[in-house]
């Protein structure tokens, strides 16, 4: 099949799906912000499977067509598609009480309230659950997950809270606004109940050593899903922000009779108001507080993570980082002296030569300048009055040239 | 009125229109094989360790006779400053006659994780100049510094004034506590000792994820849907392109002169209160007599335009230029009017004074 006639399918089939979904939408025509959500959900993911496939297909043979950059474009797509969504049914839920003479300022500031009211209760509301918007969010903690991956081998024992906390989280997925918390909860009460409780104990025996290292790492982890959640509040709370810069912006353009006529631009409004929040946000003491203890959480797993995988390597007889950090820092040491005294060499070299030659002819700048001085032109700093011919202090190796 | 005029069938064909958009686009890309940066003719002249000094061809047969050496930072890759043909300082530089060298740092490997400041200013930066002003037979050259890089040949010049002609920076901190800079101000909460233990060289993405915090929004969402309206114009679509290769292209930090970078400068603001030291010599930027022309953008979100303005107060030249350039961090290489204008403003100021 060519390529063209893969995106006709493929177009077709997202325009059936469309009209499915607007058939289906339109008697939800009136319904309050959120209860619609989840038919948007299923265009979205219906449309998100549908492209899958084709460009699963159309890929094939095209290796120069780099991953990330099809990830990228189809994840803006998405994020764009959601707002259009979102604007559609702000418009469709608030139309016939505007029609009906309604104080549209006042309506927009409700529907706006009960968006963050939304948001408070359910952050996982307005991320993305899809994969396309899951991969611009995955760039926000997305350092960490390969980490979290690897500290998942040491959730074993913990099996059975992460099962539950993940039912929760299928809640969340299906707009159960309490979920996150619910799953969040889960997971620390049993931590703090049990495995929290035994790790903050001394460990004994021949594993001693190695138990106490699980145990500070398996803290750290848990350090760094807190501080995660900590840190997502906050953003969240730059999106409630947002969608309050976004209804004074309306407001001020409908004062001035300059409507949004389509989307992209109501899209490019949303953006602007939303980085303005977040700029307000991220820009106080609290945020960087908070930014700052999940970096520093995440950096201490990692070096707890570090001390478990090399004793494991020492067991195996294989050289650590931290006996190769220090290797390189022996070498760097070496590197440095060996330029040091070169450097010196050099100079004591050139000193010989200018003494069994005579004084060295002065370069360019040194000759301009002192013509200068003779002629009494100029005003001489400090600096210049102190220069002289200097010994080139080459350090390198290689020159070229 | 009621300020948003879209009605939901309006709505739902634009996004169709994107959606074709994008999808017709995608072919577009596959196309390009190669995205070509760095276009401007150039030799090696030095290395040192994984350093590698650039000389770019005059395009004049007389060059401008006092050199100047371009140094970049070391968060990203210098061909920013030579992205594409049409859009290179370093090539309008050169059409306006002057002759240019420029440091490449390399992508620094674990091996490279103990390198120091001092390494870089004392080291590296030091055997530069010294080379360039054997070449020329010169004992002073002209320094242009960019960004961190700016920063750095402030304390190169602060400690061998000697050696400096004409001092340039662009979008260089100086102050790093003005309060309009989130770097700033996330910077202070940062525990950089645990960082650099944990990371060894602190990899490139992680700097990215930091940058691209700054404009979340803007820079991870609004661009690409931004983005497929220029997939059908092919020369459109290869700029953006060569921007996202740079934004990607980040080396690693090395570790030791991360951790100084981050509590001598970002936390410490030592530069500004003569309290940094580098090889066991203080940085007293009063030592700073000869010409500086100091050039920041006024939209930048990196680098504060304050942060950069308050270079004035602590230089101890009497010859001081300031030239605000409208746009953001990167804009002030890349734009259109900054093609027109930068470089003939820098070639005037450096003829003038050599």
């Amino acid at each position: 099949m060519s390529w063209n006639e893969q995106m006709e399918q493929a177009t077709k089939a997202w325009t059936d799906l469309q009209r499915t979904w607007w058939e289906r939408w339109m008697p939800a025509a009136g319904e309050t912000a959120g209860t619609g959500d989840g038919l948007w959900s299923q265009w979205l993911e219906g449309w998100r499977r549908q492209m899958a496939r084709s460009l699963e297909t159309w890929a094939r043979g095209r290796p120069g067509l780099p991953p990330q950059v099809v990830r990228s474009l189809f994840a803006g797509e998405e994020v764009f598609f959601r707002f259009v969504a979102f604007v559609s049914q702000m418009l469709q839920s608030l139309a016939p009480q505007i029609e009906a003479g309604e104080d549209w300022v006042d309506l927009l500031r409700r529907y706006v309230d009960q968006i963050k009211k939304d948001l408070e209760e359910n952050p996982l509301r307005w991320l993305p659950t899809a994969q396309g918007t899951a991969t611009v969010a995955a760039e926000l903690p997305g350092l960490w997950r390969l980490w979290a991956t690897e500290a998942q081998k040491m959730m074993a024992p913990w099996m059975e809270s992460t099962r539950e906390a993940g039912g929760h989280l299928g809640e969340a997925m299906a707009g159960d606004r309490r979920a996150v918390l619910k799953m969040m909860n889960v997971f620390w009460d049993t931590y703090e109940s049990t495995l929290g409780r035994f790790l903050a104990a001394p460990a004994i025996g021949y594993t001693r050593e190695f138990q106490e290292k699980a145990a500070r790492a398996y803290e750290t982890w848990v350090d760094v899903q807190r501080a995660q959640a900590e840190f997502q509040a906050e953003v969240t709370n730059a999106g409630v922000r947002a969608m309050e810069t976004l209804l004074r912006e309306l407001v001020e353009r409908a004062e001035k009779g300059k409507p949004v006529t389509s989307a992209r631009q109501l899209f490019d409004l949303w953006v602007s108001c939303a980085e303005k929040a977040y700029f307000e946000v991220a820009s106080t003491e609290s945020f960087a507080e908070i930014q700052g203890r999940f970096v520093n959480a995440a950096m201490h797993y990692r070096v707890h993570e570090r001390q478990i995988v090399e004793a494991f390597a020492r067991t195996l007889h294989l050289p650590t980082r931290t006996e190769l950090d220090d290797a390189y820092r022996h070498m760097h040491e070496l590197r440095r002296e060996v330029k040091a005294l070169r450097r010196e060499l050099d100079a004591l070299r050139e000193a010989r030569a200018a003494q069994e030659t005579g004084p060295k002819k002065p370069t360019v700048g040194a000759r301009r300048r002192g013509r200068a001085k003779a002629a009494g032109a100029g005003k001489t700093t400090a600096n210049e009055a102190q220069t002289e011919p200097t010994a080139p202090a080459e350090a390198g190796p290689k020159q070229e040239g | 009125m009621f300020p948003i005029q879209i009605t939901p069938d309006e709505a739902m064909r634009e996004a169709v229109d994107f959606h074709r958009k994008l999808v017709r686009g995608l072919d577009s890309i596959v196309d390009i094989r190669e995205i070509d940066v760095a276009p401007t003719p150039k030799e090696v002249v030095y290395r040192e360790d994984d350093v590698v000094l650039y000389h770019y061809l005059p395009r004049r047969k007389r060059p401008c006779k006092v050199p100047v050496l371009i140094v970049y930072a070391l968060v990203n890759r210098p061909y920013m400053v030579d992205i594409q043909e049409d859009r290179s300082m370093v090539r309008n530089l050169l059409e306006q006659g002057m002759d240019l060298y420029l440091i490449d740092w390399g992508y620094p490997n674990r091996a490279e994780r103990w390198l120091t400041l001092d390494d870089y200013i004392n080291g590296y930066i030091h055997s530069c100049v010294e080379v360039i002003k054997r070449r020329h037979g010169l004992d002073r050259i002209n320094l242009l510094g960019i960004c961190q890089g700016g920063t750095f040949s402030l304390c190169y010049t602060a400690l061998h004034p000697e050696s400096i002609q004409n001092l340039i920076t662009m979008v260089t901190p100086v102050d790093f506590h003005v309060k309009d800079g989130l770097l700033n101000i996330w910077s202070q909460h940062l525990d950089v000792d645990t960082m650099v233990e944990a990371f060894g060289n602190v990899p490139g993405e992680f700097m990215n994820w930091g940058f691209l915090m700054l404009k979340p929004w803007q820079l991870m969402v609004q661009k690409y849907v931004g983005f497929v309206s220029v997939l059908d114009d092919e020369e459109n679509l290869r700029s953006f392109l060569r921007m996202e290769k740079w934004i990607f292209d980040s080396p690693d930090q090395a570790g030791e002169a991360f951790r100084e970078f981050i509590k001598e400068f970002y936390q410490g603001n030592k530069l500004i209160r003569g309290e940094v030291e580098l090889g066991g010599r203080r940085v007293d930027l009063k030592n700073i007599t000869m010409p500086v022309l100091n050039i920041f953008a006024n939209e930048d979100h990196l680098v504060p335009p304050s942060s950069s303005k308050a270079l004035e107060k602590v230089v101890g030249t009497q010859d001081f230029t300031t030239l605000s350039f409208p746009g953001g961090h990167i804009g002030i290489y890349v734009s259109s009017r900054s093609q027109r204008e930068l470089a003939p403003t820098i070639a005037r100021w450096v003829k003038e004074r050599v």
